[in-house]
């Protein structure tokens, strides 16, 4: 296989993430030749592969030189970045520690557009989706508002407990994404297993490896199931791919992602998703959702909100 | 969903060309439509870019799943049905690790090796996370040549990388 081929190849890849891709001509450019095929195959996985290395490698180069300044969050004028705010101030002034380098309290947060790794005590870490917020106090309680990754490193001395809204998560030496907001959860296991408690339920459900569990309220226990392959941790990729998940969560995971409010509530927020949404601005990624969806955006303030035609 | 059945045949053509066989692109063609269908979505309006992306990404599941079936048959036969609390093989977990740790450190390596600016395109756009426009406006380049910047990296990472596990 020539590099130009394979180069060739890797310019049709990197054009797909632009909207205005000639579909018909990548066709047509694939017809031509079963080298076409093959070389384009090594660069989609390929390119997969350092998707999944991402987390891996920003740690790695975190180490290598230390982490330029980026300066991008935009937090002005929107309520629930203030929130998070708010719970930042809350915790210099309430948990403050007189220990430097010894911290009881600490808030992460991902910028828009951005995921963070955060070393968590004992060895585990947690990769953070883009608007994500992760509080970790005194005696290792972590405390998640949005999406995260976690592998954690067992420690039955130490078991580890991840609050998401009214739900804790509970770990049994394991690796899984979580993503929680407006009351819903949904918790994907990759290795190990995990129990979910829910405040307003009893009993706990255990998920095991490859498998998803889907709550849509707390008082209302959920569904567990198949781990579809291609949602889990796409994110880290940029991507944002979803196989039945609460709208809800779909929404909330674009407002944070954008770093400006996208708002939808009552029965859509509770309607199954499924699909592939392109990375893009708030307008771009809100318009695709309604095509998908069929539902309409209305702008309040300076929010967008997503609702029913008949005004459901 | 119209678009679909619009671009059925289109989406054939394009998976018979992406996967080179027209059973197995008719069985994704399926596949993709049912995965349309319990997303429970409205009428789509311009939704062939997503079409062809779902497509895509269907061909790349598929090709992902090949690949961990091989590698996950043995490990996950050995911890039980979806009842068990047993903990995961800790040798498993750390035999994972290690191999994730050694691939993350050979892309490190081949990317330090990138040429200047198409390290630094492909750098902000996988590490950092921007977006193609992003990046294009923070180097006042064009569009076109942050995806040319991406796909040199690419080329030269597929190079120094053959004969791993792509």
């Amino acid at each position: 296989m020539t590099d130009a081929i394979t180069e060739a190849a890797a310019r049709w890849h990197a054009a797909q993430a632009d909207d205005a891709m000639d579909w018909d001509g990548f066709t047509v450019w694939l017809e031509e030749s079963p080298a076409h095929r093959t070389a384009y195959d090594a660069v989609a996985l390929l390119d997969d592969r350092i998707d999944r290395a991402v987390p891996a490698l920003r740690d790695l180069m975190r180490e290598d030189e230390p982490v330029r300044p980026r300066g991008r969050l935009r937090l002005v004028g929107w309520g629930a970045a203030a929130a998070v705010l708010l719970v930042g101030a809350i915790g210099l002034g309430t948990w403050h520690t007189a220990r430097p380098g010894a911290a009881e309290v600490a808030l992460y947060r991902a910028p828009a557009g951005q995921t963070r790794a955060v070393a968590l005590p004992n060895g585990s870490r947690a990769t953070l989706a883009p608007g994500a917020t992760l509080r970790v106090s005194a005696g290792a309680q972590v405390a998640l508002e949005g999406k995260g990754y976690f592998e954690i490193r067992h420690d039955p001395a130490h078991p580890f407990t991840v609050t998401a809204g009214a739900y804790q998560i509970r770990d049994i030496g394991t690796r899984f994404e979580l993503v929680s907001d407006a009351g819903m959860l949904r918790v994907a296991v990759a290795e190990g297993t995990v129990g979910v408690t829910s405040r307003a339920a009893n009993g706990e459900v255990l998920v095991s490896a490859g498998r998803t569990l889907t709550a849509f309220a707390p008082d209302q226990f959920a569904e567990v199931r198949t781990t579809p392959p291609a949602p889990m941790a796409a994110w880290r990729g940029g991507r944002f791919s979803y196989d039945n998940e609460p709208l809800g969560l779909v929404v909330a995971d674009i407002s944070r992602y954008v770093g400006a409010p996208v708002l939808i509530d009552g029965a859509p927020a509770r309607r199954r998703f499924s699909g592939i949404i392109a990375p893009g601005s708030r307008a771009v990624m809100v318009r695709n959702l309604e095509q998908l969806t069929g539902l309409d955006a209305t702008t309040e303030g300076d929010a967008i909100r997503l609702g029913d035609r008949t005004g459901g | 969903m119209q678009i679909y059945q619009e671009s059925r045949g289109e989406l054939l053509r394009f998976l018979t060309a992406r996967v080179g066989d027209r059973a197995e692109a008719e069985d994704l063609l399926h596949d993709l439509w049912l995965r349309i269908q319990s997303a429970d979505a409205g009428p789509i309006a311009n939704g062939r870019s997503y079409l062809y992306r779902a497509a895509q990404n269907l061909v790349l599941d598929r090709a992902r799943a090949r690949q961990r079936r091989l590698v996950r048959e043995t490990a996950w036969s050995e911890r039980g049905d979806d009842h068990t609390t047993e903990p995961a093989d800790p040798r498993a977990d750390i035999e994972a690790e290690i191999a994730a740790r050694e691939n993350a450190a050979a892309l490190a390596a081949a990317m330090a090796k990138l040429p200047e600016k198409a390290g630094l395109v492909f750098r902000l756009h996988k590490i950092d996370g921007l977006r193609h426009a992003e990046i294009a406006a923070r180097l006042g380049i064009s569009r076109s040549g942050v995806e040319k910047h991406i796909a040199t990296a690419m080329t030269h990472l597929r190079r120094a990388l053959d004969g791993g596990t792509t």
